[in-house]
Formats: C-alpha cells, structure tokens, sequence
C-alpha cells in the first residue's frame, strides 16, 4: 500500500467514524431478560427492516440512473 | 483523536466478541448466545448499509458500484436469515448444516463484491464476516451439544 491509499483510507475511516462510534454503542445494549426464541424473533424483524431499507435504496439508484440518462 | 476513538471502537467490538465466545463456553445458554452473535452481525449489516449509503450520497461509490453492493447486501442480509432458521433447527436437535453452509456462501458473494469497492467498506466487511463467523461458531458448538443429548 503506498502513502496515496493510506491517506485516503484514513480519511474515509474517519468518515465512517461516527457510524463505527454508533455500532459500539449498539454493541454495548443488552439482550439480558430475553429468550433465545424472542432474539431469534428480533433478528427476523431486523432482517425485514434491512430488505425495505435495501429496497429503498434500489429504488433510489434506479431514480438517479433514470434521471441521468434523462439528462 | 478520532483515529484513536475508531481503534477504541474496534477494540470494544472485539472484546464483545470474546465476551460472547466466553459465555457460549462457559454453560450460558448456547442458544441464546448463538442469537445475541447473530444479531450482532445483524446490526453490523445494518451499520454497513448506513456507511455505504452515505458513502454514495457523497458520491464516492458509482451507480454501477451501487447496484452491487445492494445485491451484495441482499446476500449478508440472507445469511443472517439462514442461519436464524439453523440456530432455531439446532435448539430442537435437528442438524443445522445446510443453512450454515448457505450462510457462509451468501457472505462470501458480499466479501467477493464489496472488497473490489471500497477499501473502508472492506474494512466493515471483515468486521461482520468476524462477527458472522462467531455466530456460526456458536450455533456449531449448540447443535453438537444437543447431538450429544
């Protein structure tokens, strides 16, 4: 890796640093007084929140190529 | 400073994951803790995704690039979701191996995808393949406790 990558890896590290910052906090909540099958039930709900935010930003994708091929 | 608080941030995501290791060997309950790993990865999903988007609003990712690691998100997405249905099929004694298989295969198609990308994105890539391989390792070591039952 020569000093060019490892400045711009630094500066996007530090970009996603707040987001990195939040996971840990994420980390550090507790799953304490729940069962395996209610974890296992959060983590289904999770899933599907991912797929409509995935769908979401396909959606937004297809809008800007749309838009750019307007243009 | 906020370099420092980054690398703070990694360690702490590492002694989560120890942690998790401990409790599995220490006779918590197995199941639970295959669970709590995988939501972990989950939430790193989840912090991905809010990374990327963030990095192609700034227009450091192309359309093209995009339409990858939405799919190569899609993947993560459906390990997570087969290997929920393996810790579920490991906690009734069935053998769980054909959803930790596809497991790994989703996430290895993310890792092929994302790694070509963005080198930071990689770097969170790797972060939740660690965190998807604990979650396996758990639920490997629940379904040979029960097949021992």
């Amino acid at each position: 890796m020569n000093a060019d990558q490892v400045v711009s890896l630094l500066d996007t590290a530090l970009r996603l640093e707040p987001i990195a910052f939040d996971l840990v906090l994420k980390f550090a909540s507790s799953l304490k007084g729940k069962s395996a099958d209610e974890v296992r039930a959060l983590n289904d709900s999770l899933s599907s929140q991912l797929d409509s935010e995935l769908d979401a930003d396909q959606a937004e994708l297809d809008a800007n190529v749309a838009a750019k091929k307007k243009s | 400073m906020k370099l420092i608080r980054l690398k703070q941030a990694g360690l702490i995501a590492v002694l989560g994951v120890l942690s998790l290791t401990f409790m599995a060997q220490s006779g918590c309950d197995k199941a639970k803790s295959a669970a709590v790993a995988n939501n972990r990865y989950l939430e790193s999903l989840q912090h991905f995704r809010d990374a990327e988007k963030s990095e192609y609003e700034a227009g450091h990712i192309s359309d093209e690039q995009q339409g990858r690691i939405i799919q190569a998100e899609r993947d993560a997405n459906e390990a997570a979701k087969d290997l929920n249905k393996a810790i579920g099929l490991a906690q009734s004694g069935a053998d769980p191996k054909q959803y930790v298989d596809a497991a790994e295969l989703s996430f290895s198609q993310m890792e092929a995808v994302v790694g070509k990308d963005n080198q930071a994105l990689d770097a969170l890539v790797r972060v939740s393949g660690d965190l998807l391989k604990n979650a396996i390792s758990l639920d490997q070591a629940l379904a040979a406790q029960k097949g021992g039952n």
